[in-house]
C-alpha cells in the first residue's frame, strides 16, 4: 500500500518535470503555427513557455486522477518541496539582484578617489572627447562601444575591440579624462552572481538560477492556490506564537508584495529564456548564426555594418548625431554610441535609445554614416511580442525608476528575500528540533544569515585590501566567498540555537562599523558627504546602518529560541 | 507626488482593513454593522483608484502604473506593520 502510494508521488512528480517541460518546449514551437513573422512566433512562444510549466507542474499535483484525499495536500507538498529546492539559489538571487538595484552607486562607493559624478551632462560633447582618447589609445579597433550617464548611470564606460584585441575604460563624467581609482569587483559582482552566480561555468550558473526561478514560480502558483483566505487573512500577524508567527511573516512577506514576486521572477526567465526554451527558434531558423541574427535583430540594436573599405577617412563629430537622438528621446534619452569600423570610410555610428522616461527595454536606434554624420536608417518598431519582452526586461531591471521607485525595488527585493528566508526557516521549524539541527537547518544558517555577512565582507576588503594589490578585484570576490565559507563552517560546528544570533550578530557588526571604517580609510566621512551633498556616500551610510539594524534585530530574537518557543506555546 | 501617492494607498488599505470584521473587532473591540463595512471598503477601493488615476496623469499609462503598484504594495506592507504595532502595545 505504502509502496503504491509512492508510486504515485514518484510518477506526479515525474510527469510535472517532464510534461511541464515537454508541453513549454511544445508550447515554445507552437506560436510559430500563427500568421505573423516567424520571430514573433519565436517570442511569443518563449514567453508562453514559462506560463505553460508552471501551470502544468500546479495541475499534475491538484489533478485528482489516481489519487485519495484532497486537493490542498498534494498542492501544499508541491509548494513545500519545489520551494525547498528552489531557495537556497533563489534567497541569494534575490539578495544580489536586490543590492543589484545599486550597482552603480555600489561601484561608485567603491572607488572613493573618483570624484562624485554629475548626474546631468552634455552626453553629445563628453562623447567626442571620449571618442578622442579612443582613437589614441585603441588604435585599430574595429568597434567602440560608448556607454553614456544618464539619471541611473554615473559613469561614463568605453568598451572597444579589434584584431589587437578588447579593452574598456571608465572616465570622469565631466572631465573625460580616464577614471583613476582603486580596480574594485564594485556592484557588477552582485549584479552577475544574481542571474550567473560564480565559481561555476556562466552557462551552468545561468541554468541553475533559471531552474530555481522555475521552481520558484511554481512554489508561488502553488502557494497562492493553498493560501486557504489570502485576502482574508491579509493584513494577518499572530505575534510571539514561534511558528504560526512565522507563517504568518512568510504569508504576509510573498502575499503583500506578490505582484513584484511574480513580476521579478518571470521577467528573470525570459530575459535568459532562449537559453533555456530555445526550441522554437530552433524550430523557425536554420543554423546558429541564422538564429543569432534573428533574434537580435528584434531585441537589441544590431545593425549589419559590413566590411571595412580599407580607405581611411576621418571620423565625423559625434555631438550633432546624438543630438539629432536627443531631439526625439529627450536629453536623458541616450543609452550608448556605438562607432563600427572608426576611421574608415565605412563607418557607421549608432546612437541607441536609453531606459529613461519609458517602461520598455526594447531597441530602437539611429544608424549615422560615420564620414558625413547624415541620418541613414532609424529602427523600425519592433513586434507586438518582441515588445512586451522589452516590456519585462525594463520592469526587471527597473532603470526607468526615480530614486524613490529605486528605493522601493530595492525594499520589495529585501521583501522577497525575507520570503524565501521564512519560507527555509518554516520548513525546519515544522519538522521540530531535530529538523532545525539535521542538513538542512544548518545550510539554513550558513545561507540566510551567512549570505548578508558574506557581502559585508566584500565591502569590508574593498576598504582594508591595497589599492595596488594585483588582481584586487577577485581578491574582494575572494573574501566574499572566504566570509560565507566561515559561516558555512560556523554553522556546521554550532548548534543552529548559537549559529543563528553569532551569524546575524557577526553581520550587523559588519555592516554597522562599515560607515565607520569609512570615515577612517577614506576622505568621505559620513559628515563631510553630508554637507558636500555626495547623496551616494550618504546613502551608503544610512543603508549600513539600517541592515545592521535589521540583522541587529534578528539576532536579538534569535537569541533563546527554547524560551521563546515555549512563551508562544503559552501565549496560544 | 509620490507623497500622496504613497498617503492615498495607505489610507485605501487601512479602510479596506476596517472593512475586515477581523479588524473591526482588534481596532474597535465590536465588528462594525454591514453597511459600513461595506462603505469602508468602497472607500478603500476609492482612494486606490484615486490614487492609480493620479498616478497616471502625473507619469503617463506605463511608468504610472508602475508607480501605483509599486507605492501600493510598499503600503499595504506599512498597514500590516502598523496594525501589528497596534496589535503588541495593546
Amino acid at each position: 500500500m505504502l509502496r503504491k502510494a509512492r508510486r504515485a508521488w514518484t510518477a506526479r512528480v515525474a510527469l510535472a518535470v517532464l510534461g511541464g517541460y515537454g508541453l513549454a518546449a511544445l508550447a515554445s514551437v507552437a506560436g510559430l503555427a500563427f500568421p505573423w513573422r516567424a520571430i514573433d512566433g519565436v517570442v511569443a512562444g518563449m514567453l508562453a513557455s514559462f506560463a505553460v510549466a508552471t501551470a502544468v507542474a500546479v495541475l499534475v499535483f491538484a489533478a485528482r486522477a489516481g489519487a485519495r484525499g484532497g486537493v490542498r495536500p498534494r498542492v501544499t507538498w508541491l509548494h513545500t518541496w519545489a520551494g525547498l529546492l528552489a531557495a537556497w539559489v533563489l534567497y541569494a538571487v534575490f539578495w544580489t539582484g536586490s543590492l543589484a538595484f545599486y550597482r552603480e552607486e555600489l561601484t561608485a562607493w567603491m572607488q572613493p578617489e573618483a570624484p562624485p559624478q554629475a548626474r546631468e551632462v552634455d552626453v553629445a560633447a563628453l562623447s567626442d572627447r571620449i571618442a578622442a582618447h579612443l582613437a589614441r589609445a585603441a588604435p585599430g579597433a574595429t568597434r567602440w562601444s560608448i556607454e553614456l550617464p544618464d539619471a541611473r548611470r554615473l559613469t561614463p564606460t568605453a568598451y572597444w575591440s579589434g584584431p589587437a584585441g578588447a579593452g574598456q575604460q571608465a572616465f570622469d563624467s565631466t572631465t573625460a579624462a580616464p577614471r583613476d581609482a582603486r580596480a574594485t569587483a564594485g556592484g557588477e559582482f552582485f549584479y552577475r552572481f544574481h542571474y550567473q552566480l560564480h565559481h561555476v561555468p556562466y552557462q551552468w550558473g545561468r541554468w541553475l538560477v533559471g531552474i530555481a526561478s522555475l521552481l520558484g514560480l511554481v512554489a508561488m502558483v502553488s502557494g497562492v492556490v493553498v493560501h486557504k483566505k489570502l485576502f482574508a487573512d491579509f493584513f494577518t500577524f499572530r505575534a510571539g506564537k514561534g511558528r504560526r508567527s512565522w507563517l504568518d511573516a512568510h504569508n504576509a512577506l510573498s502575499v503583500l508584495p506578490l505582484p513584484f514576486h511574480f513580476m521579478i521572477v518571470y521577467s528573470g526567465l525570459v530575459i535568459l529564456g532562449f537559453q533555456y526554451m530555445p526550441w522554437g527558434a530552433l524550430a523557425a531558423f536554420d543554423g546558429a548564426g541564422e538564429r543569432r541574427v534573428a533574434i537580435a535583430a528584434e531585441t537589441v540594436a544590431a545593425w549589419p555594418v559590413g566590411a571595412p573599405s580599407g580607405q581611411a577617412a576621418p571620423l565625423a563629430a559625434l555631438a550633432p548625431s546624438i543630438r539629432q537622438a536627443q531631439a526625439r528621446w529627450g536629453a536623458q534619452g541616450i543609452d550608448r554610441v556605438v562607432v563600427h569600423h572608426p576611421g574608415d570610410a565605412a563607418a557607421r555610428v549608432l546612437v541607441v535609445r536609453g531606459p529613461a522616461g519609458r517602461v520598455t527595454h526594447s531597441r530602437e536606434f539611429l544608424v549615422f554614416h560615420g564620414g558625413s554624420g547624415a541620418l541613414l536608417h532609424a529602427s523600425a518598431p519592433v513586434g507586438a511580442p518582441a515588445a512586451v519582452l522589452g516590456g519585462l526586461y525594463a520592469l526587471h531591471l527597473g532603470r526607468f525608476a526615480d530614486p524613490v521607485l529605486q528605493g522601493i525595488y530595492f525594499l520589495l527585493g529585501l521583501a522577497g528575500t525575507a520570503m524565501v528566508g521564512t519560507g527555509l526557516v518554516l520548513w525546519t521549524a515544522a519538522r521540530g528540533p531535530g529538523g532545525a539541527a539535521g542538513g538542512v537547518g544548518r545550510l539554513n544558517v550558513a545561507v540566510v544569515a551567512g549570505l548578508p555577512l558574506a557581502s559585508a565582507a566584500y565591502l569590508w576588503a574593498n576598504r582594508l585590501l591595497p589599492a595596488q594589490l594585483p588582481l584586487r578585484p577577485e581578491a574582494e570576490i575572494q573574501a566574499f566567498f572566504a566570509a560565507w565559507a566561515l559561516a558555512l563552517a560556523v554553522a556546521g560546528l554550532l548548534r543552529p540555537a548559537r549559529a543563528w544570533p553569532l551569524l546575524w550578530g557577526v553581520g550587523a557588526l559588519l555592516f554597522g562599523a562599515l560607515p565607520l571604517l569609512n570615515a577612517l580609510t577614506t576622505p568621505r566621512p559620513f559628515w563631510r558627504s553630508l554637507s558636500s551633498g555626495d547623496a551616494v556616500f550618504v546613502g551608503m551610510d544610512l543603508v549600513c546602518a539600517a541592515l545592521a539594524l535589521g540583522l541587529g534585530a534578528m539576532a536579538w530574537r534569535a537569541r533563546r529560541p527554547r524560551e521563546r518557543r515555549l512563551e508562544g506555546e503559552r501565549g496560544a | 507626488m509620490h507623497l500622496l501617492l504613497s498617503g492615498l494607498c495607505a489610507i485605501g488599505f487601512a479602510a479596506l482593513a476596517l472593512g475586515m470584521a477581523r479588524h473591526q473587532n482588534e481596532l474597535l473591540g465590536r465588528p462594525l454593522p454591514r453597511a459600513a463595512g461595506l462603505a469602508w471598503r468602497a472607500l478603500g477601493a476609492l482612494a486606490l483608484g484615486l490614487a492609480w488615476g493620479l498616478a497616471g496623469r502625473e507619469w503617463g499609462a506605463a511608468l504610472g502604473a508602475v508607480l501605483f503598484w509599486a507605492h501600493a504594495m510598499l503600503a499595504a506592507g506599512l498597514v500590516y506593520l502598523g496594525l501589528m504595532v497596534h496589535r503588541r502595545t495593546l
